[in-house]
């Protein structure tokens, strides 16, 4: 028995056919004599087989889409590249989508008096505001298009700067703002003339 | 790090490293936790790894996690039932076109019996295993990667072809049909 342990951690280098003489000799002598051994030399071709021809297993797009949405767009940034504000940028392009898709209704509703803006004065928009708006809503999906395509390259400061202080607080400022704050959820910087 | 060769890396490695957990997991979502968490790692520190070392590192890092995520799922097992294994034992069911289907179905057959004998393995040894025999990486190279001497690994893959005997000799033995429903 104490020849087979011996030999039996040699049965894995023979099986891969690494395995050099003298010991290849000295392990097929002893495997010619040795049934146990021979069973166990069988059970590790068996064993080589059957992990060994297991298929192959790709990796889903979906991890690799992961993995690239989850490192900074910039292309060489060092240390951690989670911290990158790209979500953050990411989260304000989104807020102005939010604003493009929600301002020209908002904007084009008729105010019933019997709701909370009752006390205020209904406001119609004229021809030159709605166009004005329409101007606004373009020039936002501009800046989010220009905020992605610097964001490959600079920070958060570098992106914004004072731009969306005077985007948010300027241009899509509505003329019903003063009256009902509605759009105060929407100034996030103190700077550029508030109402 | 130039994300061009982050790429070419995660190119080059994410079939491996995703078949290596998904094998030594069983379960495709913790294999893709895994590759996700290994090649997050990987961006985090490359700066801190030998270039040619990578393949090593990415081993001994997924090894590691896979032995994290077994154990952590073993934990939560009461709690939550088992692991998914579908998504494995669909890919080594299905198989090429190639071959006498008799065979591949005795083939998928004496594998899927053998991966569920492999569950009996602590997860560290089972993650060796499929490293040697399913990467068909030689001791030296898991040697390196997870810094253990070849007779060690060599004297842990042997007790773990003993402990799985029995099941050996099954599949060895028994006709396709008396396998189905085994596990």
């Amino acid at each position: 028995m104490n020849d087979c342990t011996l030999y039996e951690l040699q049965l894995m280098d023979l099986a891969a056919g690494e395995l050099t003489e003298p010991d290849l000799g000295a392990v097929r002598k002893h495997l010619q004599q040795c049934a146990d051994c021979s069973a166990e030399l069988a059970r590790e071709i068996q064993m080589r087989e059957l992990l060994g021809g297991l298929p192959a297993a790709a990796c889903p797009e979906a991890v690799t889409n992961r993995l690239q949405s989850a490192l900074p767009l910039g292309a060489d940034r060092t240390g951690n590249g989670r911290s990158s504000w790209w979500p953050a940028g990411l989260g304000l392009v989104a807020a102005a989508l939010l604003a493009v898709l929600l301002i020209p209704g908002w904007m084009n509703r008729t105010v019933a008096p019997e709701s909370d803006l009752a006390q205020s004065e209904i406001h119609e928009f004229t021809d030159a505001e709605i166009s004005q708006a329409r101007r606004d809503v373009i020039a936002t999906l501009a800046l989010a298009a220009d905020i992605l395509e610097r964001s490959r390259e600079e920070t958060v400061a570098d992106v914004f700067g004072a731009r969306l202080p005077r985007i948010i607080n300027g241009s899509l400022r509505s003329p019903l703002s003063d009256a009902q704050g509605t759009t105060d959820n929407l100034k996030t910087a103190p700077t550029g003339g508030n109402g | 790090m130039k994300r061009q060769i982050y790429e070419e890396l995660l190119a080059s490695h994410k079939d491996r490293i995703y078949s290596h957990a998904l094998y030594s997991l069983r379960d495709a979502h913790d294999a893709e936790d895994v590759t996700q968490e290994v090649f997050l790692k990987l961006w985090d520190r490359y700066e801190s790894i030998d270039p040619e070392k990578v393949g090593g590192w990415l081993t001994r890092v997924t090894h590691n996690l896979c032995i994290d995520h077994s154990r952590r799922r073993k934990a939560q097992r009461n709690n939550f039932g088992h692991p998914d294994h579908e998504a494995v034992d669909t890919l080594v069911a299905v198989r090429g076109g190639l071959g006498d289907p008799e065979q591949n179905l005795l083939l998928s057959q004496r594998q899927a019996a053998l991966l569920d004998a492999l569950e009996t393995l602590t997860p560290e040894t089972r993650s060796v295993m499929i490293m040697h025999y399913f990467q068909d990486m030689k001791l030296h190279e898991i040697g390196s990667a997870l810094d253990k001497s070849v007779s060690a690994l060599k004297v842990q893959i042997h007790r773990a072809r003993k402990s799985l005997r029995l099941v050996l000799t099954n599949v060895a033995e028994t006709p396709p049909q008396a396998q189905r429903g085994t596990g």
